[in-house]
This record gives C-alpha cells, structure tokens and sequence, in this order.
C-alpha cells in the first residue's frame, strides 16, 4: 500500500507515542508536533523506513507571546511514495536567549546549510550542528532579524558591517571633525547621531 | 562572534612546503563577488589545482534582503510585490505560487476558474522559457560563445514584450495576484504569444545545431560538476539539477496545481548527472514548456479572470483611462 502523510501519521503515533505532543490536519496537510529530545529518533525513523528521503526546509516561527516561544519547522518529502509531511518542535523557555534543537544533518546533509540559516537570523541552536555559524548576516552581526522583536526599519546606529571599525560614512583620516561643503551644509552629518555609549548592534536606550 | 573567530574561518590554507621542499602546486583564490559570471550573487573562496577546483568555501548572502521580514509588515495584496523580486527572472512564477498559497489559506481555490489557471500555466510557463533563454545565454557567454548570448535575449525580449503588452511592465508583473489575474488579458494577446510560439521551435534548433554537438562544448560539460543521485535527493537539489542526475520528479506531475493535471507533457531526465545533462534537461525543459504554451493557448477558455469577492479582488475605481476599463 502506497504510504501517505495521514498513514503516516498513524505509524509514527503508534511507534512513538511518547514522542508527540500533538498532530494537526490543517488544509489536507499533515503536521507532527515532536518533543525535542525526540526529534532525530523519529527523524531517522521516518528517513529509513517510510522513504522520506528529502528535506525541503527547515525554518521556524516566533511566537513572542507564547512559551515554548519558537516553533523550528522541517518540512519533509518522500520521492518514492509522492508525499510531504511537516514536522514540528517547540522551544524556548522565558528569558532563553539561545534554545537548543537537536540537529538532524546526521539524517538528512540538506539540514547543514538550512539550520545555519535558522541559527543565523532566529538565534536558535542546533546541537551536534557540524559547523554552525551565520550564512546570511555578515558575520560579526550580533543580533537576529527574523525574531519579532527585531525593529523592522533596523537601528539608528549603522551595523557594523565593517569588522565593527568604522561606520561607513566615517572618514577614519578626518577624525572627529564635522565636515562641511562650501554652501555651509554638513557632510558627515549622520555621524552625529553616533551615540559613544551604544554598544554596536543593541537598541537605543 | 569574536574577530579572531572570523579570522580564523577565513583563514585560507596556503599552499606549505613539503618534505622535499616543494611546495605542493594548489593555489587559493577569491572568486567573486564581484566577478564578471557571479556579478554579487556569492563569494567562493576556492583551492585550485590547475584548472581543476579541489575545494570550494561558498559565502553567500550578499543578495539577502529579509523579503522574510518586510512582508511580515504587509498585508497579502502588499506583499504580492515583494514576491516578483524574489527571483527577478521568474517573477510571475513567484507570484503564482504566493497566490496559490493565499488562495489556500482563505479557502477559495474551488472559485478560480479554468481561465484563470489557463492564463497562470500559459504565464508561468513562458516565464520559465525566458528564464532559461537567460541560463543558457549566460552559461554560453561564460564558456566563451559570444553569439548564443545575444541570440536568447533576442527570444527573450519577445517574451518580455508578450508580459509587457498584457501587464504594461516588462519584468516585475504582479501580473499573478490572489484570487485570479490583475486584469483581463488584452485583445490580440493570443496573436502575441503565436508570434513566438511559432518562431521559437526553430531558434531552439538554432541553440541545438550551436552547442549540442560542439566539441567544445561537449569537452567543458561532459562529465564535468557530476552529481550522484543519491547525492542530489540527500543535499537537497531540485528541479532541473535533481533531474539531471536521473530522478524522475516533476511537482507539477506529483502534486498537480493551478491545472496541471490537464496538460500532457513529458519530464526530462538526465542520466550521468554531468553539466551537460543539466544542459540537456534544461534545452528539453523548454521544448516541453512550448508544447504547454500552446496547449493553453488552444485550449484558453472564457470566463472572469478574478474571483467576484471585493474583499480579495480589488475593484478598480475612480475615473481610470477607457483603456484600463475591462
């Protein structure tokens, strides 16, 4: 018989039904809710015997208001039997700066480049993760854009694109100086609004 | 993350001193991101051996924008622009499949008509023929062959022309909006579209007799940057680079959206997983994507060409030119 999404479903609840927090059918699509320390288990369950040989991403979601704050989201095909399910892990507890997520590159190597991206622009980390570091974001950027508490428009003080050194309308051979054009305008004027006591990348107190 | 740190995975291994005192022959360059063939799309930092690439460090995100995040400001009629420039060689593909996941979400896809799928298939699908005109004109120009370049965004331009004449914008249409199209098409657009469809079968012959058998096309492509099958389903590939290593996988077969069930074509598969498969898969990609051309031309029903719902379709008001009135 010919796997589908909601059969599924129905082998992952039986064979691991300590692992689910719940299962949701949502617009004809299937979605699991796994607990965390359970992710790869089912993950290698799911690759090896039910043919879901691709991951076709892996994001997450922030939900600012809600404990566990952040959803990460794998969404997964399987080739052979025609079929896409969608897993889904909760973490985050208050006041977690960095939640952790078991990785699934073991599982599937298209998780390498995916989970970068989802530890580069929502700070959550992937344990056992073979080379996590930022793949969007320059960097030496401090903060993650995606997180709903990150300002839309960015920060008054310009990112430190540049290594952190000079701000990108700072001429470093001027100094401090105010440089002014003949008709008396400023020229480096938004240096100005250059607070010192600002630590690069952190909202404006 | 600390400036050593940064150092430290930047840090390229330079060629060392052997025991014999030679230094062994790699050399490590920087190639882009401002090299003519990437022009700001990404940087490699690659160790080459000769001519021969032994490892390559891609470091990408120079062209990231945080759509991601912009949209999140917008409401879904705002965002369908952010989707065109997404890819700016598939805008309407873009905007298609944002609208069908629009369209999901409010329940309303049993209201689009078979005229509005027709007209998105028959869009989508040009699109996806002046995209790879550009693929092929560029993968020419960087393997030295000036003419095929010039020759595809010769074809290109007539379909850009087709977009321009039914949209009033070359590129970034927004043509493709949730609930059906932005307006109806316009009179003499189906002369437009045969213009091209009738040329284009001999130009892809012209593009075949150029490159297909050329020796030296062959020798640069021809088991070059090959690709397992296993390899192509565990890293992640897609489209025309997952058929090139042999899988037999097309989303518009497996999970059939906006009509495509109703359109007879073939997928073409590769079977090394070489460049020149990729090559080939794409060249077929585009015989196929003419034969769905005309078939929706053919079969083009009437009808609205957007849901009667204010809510979702905006009605055009205010005094507008007699021509915008359709």
């Amino acid at each position: 018989m010919a796997m589908t999404a909601t059969s599924t479903v129905e082998k992952v609840r039986q064979k691991f039904p300590q692992a689910i927090v719940e299962t949701v059918e949502y617009r004809d699509e299937q979605t699991i809710v796994l607990k965390p320390e359970e992710l790869v288990k089912v993950c290698s369950y799911l690759q090896k015997d039910l043919q879901y040989n691709f991951l076709s991403s892996v994001t997450a979601v922030d939900w600012p208001e809600r404990i566990p704050r952040f959803d990460v989201v794998y969404h997964l095909l399987s080739i052979p039997n025609q079929c896409v399910l969608r897993l889904k892990v909760r973490v985050g507890q208050r006041r977690e700066e960095h939640p952790a997520v078991p990785t699934v590159v073991g599982v599937w190597p298209s998780a390498n480049w995916y989970e970068r991206e989802v530890y580069d622009l929502f700070g959550i980390t992937f344990t056992g993760h073979p080379d996590l570091r930022r793949i969007l974001m320059p960097m030496d950027w401090t903060t993650y854009p995606l997180r709903k508490d990150y300002p839309l428009t960015g920060f008054d003080l310009p990112e430190p694109h540049w290594g952190g050194q000079v701000p990108y309308d700072t001429d470093p051979g001027v100094g401090n100086q105010t440089l002014r054009s003949p008709g008396g305008r400023e020229l480096n004027e938004s240096r100005s609004h250059i607070s010192q006591n600002q630590e690069p990348g952190t909202k404006k107190r | 993350m600390q400036q050593q740190d940064i150092e430290n995975i930047y840090t390229i291994e330079d060629s060392q001193p052997g025991e014999d005192g030679q230094r062994n022959d790699t050399m490590t360059i920087n190639m882009g991101p401002q090299h003519p063939s990437t022009h700001g799309v990404l940087r490699l930092i690659l160790t080459i051996e000769g001519e021969t690439v032994v490892k390559s460090v891609p470091d990408i995100g120079f062209l990231h924008t945080g759509i991601e995040k912009t949209a999140e400001a917008k409401s879904y009629h705002q965002a369908l622009v952010l989707t065109d420039r997404m890819d700016y060689l598939a805008p309407l593909c873009n905007n298609l499949g944002y609208s069908l996941a629009v369209e999901k979400l409010l329940g309303i896809e049993d209201e689009i008509n078979d005229k509005i799928k027709y007209a998105r298939v028959l869009l989508a699908e040009l699109q996806r023929i002046a995209s790879h005109l550009v693929w092929l004109g560029t993968h020419a120009i960087d393997l030295g062959a000036m003419s095929v370049f010039l020759y595809c965004f010769r074809e290109r331009e007539m379909i850009l022309d087709v977009f321009e004449y039914i949209s009033g914008v070359r590129m970034m249409t927004s043509y493709i909006c949730p609930g059906g199209l932005q307006a109806e098409l316009p009179p003499g657009f189906d002369a437009k579209v045969r213009e091209f469809t009738s040329i284009f079968p001999d130009r892809l012959q012209e593009y075949h007799d150029l490159l297909t058998n050329n020796q030296l096309w062959l020798e640069r492509t021809k088991n070059v940057g090959f690709l397992s099958v296993e390899d192509a389903i565990a890293y992640g590939a897609t489209g025309p680079v997952l058929r090139g290593s042999g899988v037999v996988w097309d989303i518009r077969k497996a999970f059939p959206y906006s009509g495509y069930e109703k359109f007879d074509f073939d997928i073409p598969v590769g079977t090394n997983g070489d460049v020149y498969d990729r090559y080939l898969v794409r060249m077929l990609e585009m015989e196929q994507s003419l034969n769905i051309v005309n078939q929706a031309l053919e079969g083009m029903p009437t009808g609205a060409y957007r849901v009667n719902d204010p809510k979702i379709a905006r009605r055009r008001s205010g005094r507008l030119p007699e021509a915008w009135r359709r």
